[in-house]
């Protein structure tokens, strides 16, 4: 990266503008999927280029390019403050952006084996081998394996004299059996669904998810779902497996506490929160056993940073105490209008974007059971495994989630199958209803890495830990 | 716009002769969006990307690398990375095809005044905006945006097209409290961009938007507004228009070619040539963009190819394909939904009792995709009907109902349409009605 030009341009920016940050950012990316033992896309991608923001008589303006002549970046540079300049013509009020002492660090992510090493004959040797396992069946019509890979460097520099430079490898993968009968199809996924289970890791991640050894069971439910029931409608008990748990704290604690959201700045595209501020310390978000925590420290956590992308420290930051709410995920400028400290979550998905408020590893954290106690205290509920479909309202209350597989519980034991199993719910109400969690053997950290907000949309890599998870008189089942 | 300088860089790696055949695509745009919440700016960017495509067929396998530079240097490394995962990949027959050369249709996709609209003359617009909606007692969130756009495709075979476009929207949102109200537009030609029609019509939402009341959960007779139906539509491309999901079985329309599966007076179409949507020629294989009559009459017609599959289905391709690197298959990007004859004043004065819905929030299509069963909420403006009147406002409500089952009892249809998109999201833009649907089911509400 070509820091000295870089270095240059904050100088410049120092004279012209109250505040001004630039991320400089290069990234490769390796995707295979292959599809009943063809290859679907194999591909290499290169990306480069850098954003400028800047802060300019109370009001941001931001330019971006991926043209380096120092000519361009100078002009990128003139059209941020132009464009700062005239927003600050029409705001009445100044934004509140408080001083940062300059950083100066690097931070790497650590890992064993350099997926951008190992050769693609390896992957697809890999790949192949669980995508034969998952055909081996005549019911199953597309048998899908995938790998991810990312490495991305990141300079960051700004007027208060930050210099951070970072680099952030990420690797992942996924399959997925899709059964097919005349007029229906069921699918099963591992170890996540919609897309790569993703780990700020090296090639030793995906190793490690062994998708060849998990290939039968995964072909196996996606046929049985075949002759499955369709899930009654009744009210429940209901076990959420790590997958669909990672989802549930995604959708329905993640989203509204990223405080641009509480404070309208999303009002046009994602929406709002009915975690407003005056609910802060207060509000009783879910059972004493909810304790849930922001974690951009977390090893491996595809949400883990050394500083955030307006230079802020990664932190750990409870979120839900003891079932009350009791913080944000924040900016320097929004946390400042709450007259808190930023919690370090502006991210920017990609150099040509401005940074926004993004989840980091939102998780919650273990309880003392196992699995096997959840559900053998359970006298009549239902366990439902892996996202299927997701929806949600504005504010993050009402949501209704399908997942791909559900089992019925009686009298402590796992019985019959159900297709097509999804449950709905009130944010508070169904947090309130948390009776029980899995302990730190069941608990792993998920990647949502396909997590879309912002406008233009910006795409994030986001992480949850969770383990399995019991709620009381959940509405399952489709209402008819 | 760079034509000259990208055709001739383009040409220079697919007429490299380092594989049998090669497919070179561009997509470059520039955006410029003003953001703005509880009327203040709160973003104000520019936005310059270029995303190179380079896909290598040689002997059956295939390889793709993605470049974000015209460099030479840049362009030389994603061609021999493309050529080197070629040779190490298994063979993708199924891949391996480039579309043939046809004519390009002329179209007019790019509009100077678009392109010249200064930073000056977005925020004299916001500004505008802010001015109006608190004349009225609100505040104003949304989004403006103006920008250019080029694609260009160039392939081993002799095609080299280039078109450039520009791009305008607006959406509006005026709030106040739980009160609001939204509307939006999408063009071309930002002359056309209706800015006061929009700021009037969402603060006219918004002040019907008020005092929202509770309604039992059940069947009710429901007028979707076009932004809501977009929505539906977007989510039937998704899951059952592309011959990819077709091919796999899982689309809606797999098996039924030529069944009714919608009320005869559903048409759906997808033609990405017309300038009342957001018309593009050709797709990034350089394959100009065919009309495609998806669902005619409720009966099920056809689905949108890419040269793969028109290979597989003996069709040709019609024009849909994705970027190389896409695993989604050919998609329908232009859809619409044929008008009828009804007016939004005569669905409302037609209803005893029924539900006027603005438009959706975070609809999902793969509860069940052979039967489009869809969930989702409504947002910014849900109406109770009563005696052919609105009575009242009502809470944000659920619905989960197969989209195929609903489609069969439509009941009027509007002769007007609105364009509806998001510039900045990968799902096109869709010409849509509104629509009255007997017995649409809520399951749920916002507390």
């Amino acid at each position: 990266m070509q820091a000295d030009l870089f270095l240059e341009i904050i100088d410049f920016l120092k004279k012209h503008t109250q505040y001004a940050d630039l991320r400089v950012m290069d990234r490769v990316q390796e995707s295979i999927t292959v599809n009943n033992s063809c290859a679907e896309n194999i591909s290499k991608a290169k990306d480069a280029g850098y954003g400028i923001r800047v802060l300019c008589g109370g009001s941001w303006g931001f330019a971006s390019s991926w043209k380096f002549a120092g000519t361009d970046v100078k002009k990128a540079a003139l059209k941020a403050i132009e464009l700062a300049k005239a927003s600050s013509k029409i705001n009445k009020k100044a934004a509140l952006f408080p001083q940062h002492p300059p950083i100066v660090d690097k931070y790497k992510t650590l890992y064993d084996v350099d997926p951008f090493d190992v050769p693609l004959s390896k992957k697809l040797d890999y790949l192949m081998w669980a995508c034969d396992v998952l055909r081996a069946h005549p019911k199953i019509a597309i048998a899908i394996a995938q790998l991810e890979f990312y490495k991305t460097k990141k300079l960051f520099l700004n007027t208060e004299g930050s210099h951070i430079e970072q680099e952030i490898v990420e690797s992942g993968g996924c399959i997925e059996a899709t059964s097919i009968l005349i007029d229906e199809f069921q699918k099963r996924s591992y170890p996540t669904s919609h897309g790569c289970q993703m780990a700020q890791a090296g090639y030793e991640y995906v190793k490690s998810l062994d998708f060849v050894g998990n290939a039968e069971r995964t072909r196996d439910e996606a046929v049985m779902l075949l002759r499955a029931k369709e899930m009654p409608h009744r009210e429940t008990t209901l076990i959420l497996d790590g997958p669909q748990m990672a989802l549930q704290i995604h959708e329905s604690c993640g989203h509204p506490i990223e405080l641009d959201r509480v404070l309208g700045e999303e009002a046009s595209f994602a929406g709002t929160s009915f975690l407003t501020p005056e609910k802060l310390g207060k509000f009783r978000y879910g059972s004493k056993l909810v304790n849930i925590t922001a974690d951009a420290t977390l090893a491996g956590g595809p949400g883990t940073f050394g500083y955030d992308d307006e230079g802020t420290k990664a932190q750990r930051v409870p979120i839900v105490k003891d079932g009350i709410f009791v913080e944000y995920l924040s900016s320097r400028e929004t946390a400042a209008k709450i007259g808190r400290a930023s919690s370090g979550a502006m991210r920017c998905g990609s150099w040509s974007m401005t940074p926004i408020i993004r989840m980091t590893n939102v998780s919650l954290e273990p309880g003392d059971a196992t699995l096997d106690e959840l559900i053998s205290d359970t006298k009549d509920g239902i366990l439902m495994s892996t996202n299927k479909s997701w929806s949600i309202d504005d504010k993050r209350l009402n949501f209704q989630f399908g997942c791909e597989i559900a089992w019925k519980i009686q009298n402590g034991k796992l019985k019959q199958i159900y297709k097509n199993p999804l449950y709905t719910g009130i944010t508070p109400q169904f947090w309130g209803s948390l009776s029980g969690i899995a302990d730190k053997n069941h608990w792993k950290i998920y990647g949502i890495t396909n997590c879309a907000k912002g406008e233009p949309m910006q795409i994030m890599h986001v992480g949850h830990g969770a383990a399995p998870a019991r709620f009381e008189k959940v509405s399952v089942g489709r209402k008819r | 716009m760079e034509k000259d300088k990208i055709l001739e860089n383009l040409a220079q790696v697919a007429k490299s002769k380092r594989a049998e055949k090669i497919l070179v695509s561009l997509y470059r745009y520039h955006h410029c969006v003003t953001k703005f919440a509880d009327s203040k700016i709160t973003q104000n960017l520019e936005d310059d990307d270029i995303s190179i495509y380079i896909k290598v067929i040689e002997g059956g396998h295939v390889g793709v690398a993605i470049a974000n530079s015209l460099n030479k240097d840049a362009l030389e490394a994603a061609l021999a990375d493309a050529t080197a995962i070629a040779l190490h990949s298994p063979a993708a027959p199924q891949k391996a095809f480039l579309s043939k050369k046809e004519d390009i249709k002329k179209i007019e996709t790019y509009f100077e005044r678009t392109a010249n609209f200064t930073i000056g003359d977005r925020e004299a617009l916001v500004a505008q905006i802010f001015d109006d909606v608190k004349r009225s007692g609100f505040e104003a969130s949304g989004t403006l945006l103006t920008g250019k756009e080029e694609m260009a495709v160039v392939d081993s075979q002799g095609k080299a097209l280039y078109q450039p476009f520009t791009i305008s929207f607006l959406k509006v949102i005026a709030q106040k409290g739980g009160q609001t109200g939204f509307a939006s537009a999408l063009t071309r030609d930002i002359a056309k961009l209706p800015t006061s029609e929009i700021t009037n019509a969402a603060i006219r939402k918004a002040l019907l938007n008020k005092a929202q009341k509770e309604i039992g959960l059940g069947k009710y007779d429901c007028i979707l507004e076009p932004e809501a139906v977009a929505e539906l539509l977007e989510w039937l491309g998704y899951i059952g228009f592309g011959a990819k999901r077709f091919a796999e079985h899982t689309s809606f329309l797999s098996g039924r070619i030529e069944q009714k599966i919608m009320g005869t007076n559903v048409t759906i179409y997808d033609d990405g040539l017309k300038s009342s949507g957001l018309a593009m020629p050709f797709d990034f294989e350089g394959t100009p963009r065919k009309k495609v009559m998806l669902i005619e009459r409720g009966a099920a017609k056809g689905i949108v190819y890419d040269a793969a599959y028109g290979h597989l289905y003996k069709k040709g391709s019609t024009g849909h394909a994705l970027t190389p690197d896409s695993t989604e298959g050919p998609m329908p990007m232009h859809l619409a939904m044929a008008g009828g004859g009804a007016t939004l004043d005569g669905m409302i004065s037609s209803l005893k009792k029924g539900i006027l819905i603005s438009r959706f929030h975070y609809v999902n299509g793969f509860l069940d995709p052979k039967e489009a069963l869809m969930t989702g909420l409504t947002r910014d403006g849900t109406f109770l009907i009563q005696n052919g009147r609105i009575k009242c406002a009502l809470v944000n409500l659920r619905f989960t109902d197969s989209i195929l089952e609903a489609f069969n009892r439509i009941a009027m249809i509007s002769k007007g349409r609105s364009l509806i998109g998001d510039p900045t999201s990968d799902s096109g833009a869709i010409l849509a009605p509104t629509i009255l649907i007997r017995k649409f089911t809520f399951t749920g509400k916002t507390a």
